[in-house]
């Protein structure tokens, strides 16, 4: 493999030209397990780097020190808030979250009002009933059986009657021809 | 800005101080100290620096300044006893495990070490906190242009070092 490129970005490094970004390049190069032989010495310098970034000695025993060095000034503030605080909390403030609950469902119930008047502007729509063996008459059958009857009748008496005037007319155009 | 708060704004920068001012007094108990002054005084003062831009510059820059004056006390008191003293880098602590067990990188913290002050110091806040030209301008109180001109010095000095070692075959 080739390590121009590193090769630069160390010359550049012990120039000072190196950016921000090449240098975390250098950093990751020279951090991983392998590395040409002929690099290699300066494995340790960015390793040193990185690990000497990461020195935390200080740990949870200073901080119980430095806040008992602290602690008098700390705790009076933290007193002076709390005084505050418990003058603060009036019933409104112990019922806020009533309120926003109240509030919460008052905004779906509203929403939920709206959207149903606007999906229901149109009516509710009815839908057509194609089953023939749901269909009812509403009408009995003697009552067809009458109607037919009666229009039968009259249909007869109809026919009867234009039967008479046509022999009526035929007979009067026969006498003017003769 | 807010106000400042000790657990969460100044006690997290403990390490970071703790680091620099080991690389300034080269001495793990004076550096504690140090770190313990520096967030004492800072934290005094806090009504005055909720105008600050930065809290963890500010305190980098009282924390260099406490510990330099530690060193220029102990100096001067190893004069009174000792006529010439030595930089006592062979003798710094190795406050990290990784640095103790392995070889090479105790020779760097050496190499680093044996620097004069302000140039490891700025190879501490460049190269090792990773921190911007500005922002260690603004710790070190010096200009931009003196930051990257001491840093190149310190990096030329570290490669002169380190090819030292490559022509004596270390």
């Amino acid at each position: 493999m080739d390590y121009k490129y590193i090769e630069q970005l160390l010359e550049r490094y012990w120039e000072c030209q190196t950016s921000a970004a090449e240098e975390s390049i250098l950093h990751a190069f020279f951090t991983q397990e392998e590395v040409p032989a002929h690099l290699a010495q300066y494995k340790s310098l960015f390793e040193y780097e990185e690990v000497a970034g990461q020195i935390e000695p200080l740990g949870a025993d200073f901080d119980k020190k430095m806040l008992e060095l602290v602690g008098e000034k700390n705790e009076e503030s933290k007193a002076e808030k709390t005084v505050v605080r418990a003058q603060r909390a009036t019933t409104f403030y112990r019922l806020r979250p009533f309120f926003r609950a109240a509030a919460s469902v008052a905004i779906v119930v509203l929403v939920g009002s709206a959207a149903q008047g606007l999906f229901q502007d149109n009516g509710p729509k009815i839908s057509w009933d194609y089953n023939k063996s749901s269909y009812k008459d509403t009408y009995s059958a003697t009552e067809v059986d009458e109607a037919l009857e009666f229009s039968l009748k009259e249909l007869g008496n109809i026919s009867k009657s234009l039967r008479d005037t046509n022999l009526v007319v035929v007979d009067s155009t026969m006498r003017k021809i003769k | 800005m807010k106000k400042i708060d000790f657990r969460y704004d100044l006690l997290p920068l403990k390490n970071k101080l703790f680091r620099l001012a080991l690389r300034i007094t080269l001495d793990s108990a004076e550096a504690e100290d140090v770190t313990q002054d520096t967030l004492i005084r800072v934290w005094q003062r806090r009504e005055e620096l909720e105008k600050v831009d930065s809290i963890e510059a500010y305190c980098m820059t009282i924390c260099r300044n406490l510990a330099l004056d530690r060193r220029e006390k102990r100096d001067a008191q190893h004069l009174s006893l000792d006529e010439n003293p030595i930089e006592s880098a062979d003798i710094s602590p190795l406050p990290d495990e990784r640095l103790e067990r392995d070889e090479r990188l105790r020779h760097v913290h050496r190499l680093f070490n044996q620097l004069p002050e302000r140039l490891r110091t700025i190879l501490q806040l460049r190269d090792i906190e990773g921190k911007s030209v500005r922002e260690t301008a603004q710790i070190l109180e010096i200009t931009e242009e003196n930051v990257k001109v001491i840093h190149h010095r310190a990096r030329q000095l570290l490669r002169q070092q380190y090819q030292k070692i490559e022509s004596h075959g270390l």
